[in-house]
């Protein structure tokens, strides 16, 4: 009585076990590797992605409503994860959660040396890199993800481009431009229409 | 042809989606729910904490200040009683005498931990933190948060090795300097282990991995670093080290993912063990001084799941007392000694090893300058076993630390409870190069670590002896 009891008063109802299973099975592996681009620890965005869901899953009833509820648990996961990224980064040592190394096995030279690039921005200017150029989401879309202004959010993307241009030869003349790179939607969508 | 910067990303995020362990949707739901729980039972508690405050329960102080609640109560049996028997290599001198009348008071319980359940009085609270009296160790959190996920990997060193301590998971809080402007952070964990030979096998890969931590180093951001680490004190399952990593200038750097200054501290006890991280970009916030108490303090809350508790105050007394009388004058046809005992007592339940007493002569109002030594002398040490007194280093205290390193006894361990005893006599020279005109002083006692120069274990001085010097 009591489980029930509790289950019911938690107001999720049993059958929206499905849809969030459904919800998870699509999306944890995409985001996983989105917030890893971010972030560059596997181990970190394995753990802020499942974390996440759990989140997820205490409010389910309103993120099953949301437009994106993917975009929910991607912003979410970022900021554990990012957060945890800074704990590392200023201060933790002596103990963390990691892969023996957090480099997939197997990824090329290229992709590496993007990594540790990456490594060397801010947190934020990776964030706006990935949903740009991974997730293909316009500079106001990203505005709207991650709650900032959009003159911000272009910015980010420019100082972000800057950084890595020592390491990014397409970025070897990016200057203070805002989003001018083409992004992964307007590929997709460019290579749809010269399918046509 | 290369790839472009949007392949490599994509590449990137696509081998990180192809490489992620999933943990299923139901652990998602799972935690979910365990979490929702956790909070009404916390809320529960909290209110439970305010109505025992209103009736007056909370006025009952417990020795378990700070940020955390009062301690539940747990069954403790009274523990074996400490071997006290003179310590093998604690005779440096014949004439150190040693004793065993002062068994320290100590429990042994026999609780384990839970992962799941925050038990306070493991806690040490944070206003019992090492500080410089500037930092105001600040919770960033009321309750420790519970991390249950499987992989619980360990970092001794900077150069990235890790290792698996076979954790079940473990409880955190973390705290921040309450110092306006200061990055100063702490971190307070306990992990937990499935039983309490697994934690104690934790214990020795941490200090394993801590005795093998390359000096020449790198930071996540290839800087060269220097690690300097220094074992700064070690009980009976704990020990305290402090990293400090130089950078190519030989001044202390902090690489792009960690602070220059780390002081670390691990205690097990049961099937628990604890860590108390402390770091930041000055190393003065971090005095090592009181490790010795700190790591005692940790082992008498962490004793909570077992193992021998460590008695509250402090770790070791210091005594210095005059045989005789205490006048010096550095004239006259006869020698005046002034004759001294300096005791040290062990108040543990853990042998504290490698320490030794500085005995040295402070400033004295007898002489006029801007750094006003003791005049010159002698200071000797009887030696029983000779029946002869033997000199030592006259060890004045001049403008610096320089006399904290010098011990007229090399290092030797105190058993748990021991006794210790050394006779000294002091004397000044007839012939003094600088003025001497009445005055006093004092002889001061500080404990120290040998092996760990210019640091001392406690109050420095620990004890005093005042002297006084008359002319003419």
């Amino acid at each position: 009585m009591g489980a029930h009891a509790e289950w019911m008063d938690w107001g999720v109802a049993v059958s929206d076990e499905l849809e969030f299973d459904e919800f998870y099975a699509a999306s944890f592996r995409r985001v996983v590797g989105q917030v890893y681009a971010m972030t560059g620890s596997l181990a970190e965005s394995e753990d802020s992605v499942q974390e996440a869901f759990a989140r997820a899953w205490q409010r389910w009833s309103l993120v099953h409503e949301y437009r994106d509820p993917e975009a929910w648990v991607r912003t979410v996961a970022y900021r554990i994860s990012v957060s945890s990224w800074r704990k590392t980064a200023n201060r933790l040592r002596a103990h963390r959660r990691a892969e023996e190394s957090d480099e997939i096995p197997g990824m090329n030279p290229d992709r590496l040396a993007l990594m540790r690039a990456l490594r060397a921005i801010s947190a934020e200017q990776r964030q706006a890199i990935v949903l740009h150029h991974v997730v293909g989401l316009s500079v106001e879309e990203i505005a709207h993800e991650i709650g900032a202004p959009t003159g911000t959010v272009k910015a980010r993307l420019a100082r972000g481009r800057k950084a890595l241009a020592p390491h990014v030869s397409e970025f070897a003349e990016t200057g203070a431009a805002d989003g001018g790179s083409t992004s992964q939607t307007q590929r997709t969508a460019q290579a749809a229409e010269g399918s046509k | 042809m290369p790839e472009s910067f949007e392949d490599l990303l994509t590449g990137i995020a696509e081998s990180g989606a192809r490489a992620a362990g999933e943990s299923g949707a139901a652990a998602a739901r799972s935690r979910g729910h365990q979490r929702t729980v956790r909070r009404r039972s916390a809320a529960g508690a909290f209110a439970l904490v305010l109505l025992a405050g209103a009736a007056g329960i909370a006025a009952a102080s417990t020795p378990h200040g700070g940020h955390t609640p009062p301690p539940l109560t747990h069954t403790t049996t009274p523990g074996p009683v400490p071997t006290n028997g003179p310590s093998t290599s604690a005779s440096p001198s014949p004439s150190a005498g040693s004793s065993d009348s002062s068994s320290p008071s100590t429990t042994q319980t026999t609780a384990t931990g839970d992962l799941n359940t925050v038990v306070p009085a493991a806690w040490v609270p944070l206003s019992a933190f090492p500080d410089d009296d500037t930092v105001k160790w600040t919770a960033q959190s009321t309750q420790p948060a519970i991390h249950t996920a499987d992989r619980q990997w360990f970092s001794s060193c900077l150069d990235g090795r890790l290792s698996t301590t076979g954790a079940l998971g473990y409880q955190e809080l973390t705290a921040t300097s309450g110092k306006s402007g200061d990055t100063d952070a702490a971190d307070q964990v306990l992990f937990f282990y499935p039983s309490t030979a697994a934690a104690q096998s934790a214990l020795a890969t941490i200090a394993h991995g801590y005795a093998n931590c390359p000096k020449a180093t790198a930071g996540v951001d290839d800087k060269p670093i220097t690690d300097s680490l220094t074992q700064t004190e070690h009980i009976d399952g704990a020990y305290a080290w402090q990293h400090t990593y130089i950078g190519a200038n030989q001044n202390p750097d902090a690489p792009a993912d960690r602070a220059a200054f780390n002081h670390e501290y691990f205690v097990q006890r049961g099937d628990a063990v604890e860590m108390v991280w402390l770091g930041g970009v000055s190393g003065d916030f971090m005095p090592v001084n009181p490790d010795l108490q700190f790591l005692a303090a940790m082992a008498g809350s962490l004793c909570t799941y077992g193992g021998e508790c460590e008695p509250a105050g402090q770790p070791l007394t210091t005594t210095i007392s005059a045989v005789g009388g205490t006048s010096l004058t550095p004239e006259g046809p006869a020698v005046q000694f002034v004759e001294f005992t300096v005791g040290l007592t062990n108040n543990l339940a853990s042998t504290v090893s490698g320490i030794a007493p500085v005995v040295s002569l402070s400033h004295c109002t007898c002489v006029t300058g801007p750094v006003p030594v003791m005049p010159a002398g002698t200071l000797e040490l009887w030696d029983a076993a000779a029946g002869t007194w033997k000199s030592v280093v006259y060890d004045r205290e001049g403008s610096g630390m320089d006399f904290i390193i010098s011990t007229p006894v090399p290092a030797f361990d105190l058993a748990a409870g021991q006794s210790v005893s050394f006779k000294f006599r002091m004397a000044l020279s007839a012939d003094q190069p600088v003025s001497v005109h009445n005055g006093s002083g004092r002889v001061n006692v500080t404990i120290i670590h040998p092996a760990n120069p210019g640091t001392e274990i406690g109050d420095m001085p620990a004890a005093q002896l005042p002297v006084t010097v008359t002319v003419g």
